[in-house]
């Protein structure tokens, strides 16, 4: 059976291309533009994975990261954002993510990323 | 209160110089002058240092709104290239999906390509390098064969309602084009929908000065009216984008009305409020 993915992610462009990409993980894909989205679809299913962009129309990425931490969430997380500054990697981190993947980023490291975060989630 | 209490202050201090002397006398009435004065200097200077203070805050804080707002727009598009390029490259797909990918990164490198074209306009609008090259040429044909462009950009949602603006302009169309550009471009992001855009034009009189006129008015989010300057400011967004986000520097009404500004033109606009759509006005002189 496919594990699910759940992928936060407010740019169109952007986020047809990892849809795609995460299908080539062999994952079924759900998509949500906001945070209030993604609760839902939280909520409604059973997610191995999230990946997160920070910037999101109603906040900051890293809030629903904790939140998900903070109710004993296991599955991997993987930030996705523009802001690479070390500051903001930590606070990242210290949200929860397992991994932080900085703007912009190709095919391989993206694979690479997913996988590491799955073998320690 | 605070006045009494410096003046008190101060009249305090010429007592106790003039006991220390031997002699107590009559405090002279410009003291009090004194003491008044030197309090408004105090008061003005914290007040200027307030709002210095709160200048340089505001400022810090658009700077780094600024820096956000172009790093997520140049990194974004910069993203979806690489990952799709790289999958193009190194992954087995199918043809549909091989398209896919390469329409997107070509979309995004129009994007790309645009937001930076946005970015050095407003640097060399900022730096004041940007001057218009004024030509004689009728509004009438250059409206008609914009007309023609809105409507490939915007579709049959698009309406032109008024008399034909007959006359000549001593005008900058590289201008005009930028100007209304980003009012359509503008109408376009944030319809609701289909773009719906009504195009009204005039002849108006001002201080017994005819003038020409165009209204956009779009049925788009709107803004709320005491936003009416501030959208023209740059990375102001007005818009609630609560269930999407609206992609773009936040740049063109500002490089719009840099560029009204350079003409001489007045470009303003006003709305209802959040979802009542918005009317953009440009108004300028005729030859």
């Amino acid at each position: 059976m496919k594990n699910t993915a759940l992928l936060v992610e407010d740019e169109m462009e952007l986020a047809a291309s990892l849809k795609l990409a995460l299908k080539k993980l062999d994952f079924n894909v759900i998509h949500a533009c906001n945070l209030e989205d993604a609760r839902k679809e939280l909520a409604a299913h059973d997610v191995r994975l999230v990946i997160l962009d920070r910037m999101l129309p109603d906040g900051e990425g890293l809030d629903l990261c904790f939140e998900l931490r903070s109710a004993g969430y296991d599955g991997g997380i993987v930030a996705l954002t523009a802001r690479s500054a070390t500051n903001e990697v930590v606070e990242g981190l210290k949200a929860g993510a397992d991994d932080y993947l900085p703007k912009p980023f190709s095919w391989e490291e993206f694979e690479a990323r997913v996988h590491s975060v799955l073998r320690r989630a | 209160m605070l006045a009494t209490g410096w003046n008190y202050t101060i009249i305090a201090m010429a007592k106790h110089v003039a006991s220390s002397s031997g002699q107590v006398r009559d405090l002279p009435w410009y003291w009090l002058i004194i003491g008044t004065l030197g309090f408004c200097i105090v008061l003005a200077g914290l007040i200027v240092f307030f709002v210095r203070l709160m200048r340089e805050i505001r400022h810090n804080q658009l700077q780094s709104m600024y820096l956000a707002r172009v790093t997520h727009e140049l990194k974004t598009p910069l993203a979806t290239m690489e990952l799709s390029s790289s999958m193009l490259r190194g992954k087995n797909l199918e043809v549909s999906e091989a398209e896919q990918l390469w329409n997107s990164h070509q979309r995004e490198l129009g994007r790309l390509k645009s937001n930076v074209d946005s970015l050095l306009l407003a640097a060399r609008f900022d730096a004041k390098l940007f001057k218009p090259t004024r030509q004689l040429w009728s509004l009438e044909d250059w409206l008609q064969n914009e007309f023609g462009h809105w409507t490939n950009s915007l579709g049959d949602k698009i309406e032109r309602q008024g008399p034909p603006l007959h006359g000549m302009v001593f005008s900058d169309a590289g201008f005009m084009k930028l100007i209304t550009d980003n009012i359509i471009e503008n109408a376009r992001k944030y319809a609701k929908g289909t773009p719906k855009l009504k195009i009204q034009t005039s002849v108006v009189n001002r201080r017994g000065r005819s003038r020409w006129e165009i209204q956009f008015e779009d049925e788009g989010l709107g803004f709320d009216p005491t936003m009416e300057k501030k959208i023209f400011k740059p990375f102001v967004r007005a818009q609630a984008t609560k269930t999407r986000s609206i992609p773009g520097t936040g740049l063109g009404l500002y490089l719009a009305a840099s560029a009204a500004k350079k003409l001489g033109y007045r470009l303003y606009a006003r709305s209802k409020g959040l979802g009542s759509g918005a009317v953009f006005v440009l108004e300028g002189d005729w030859a």
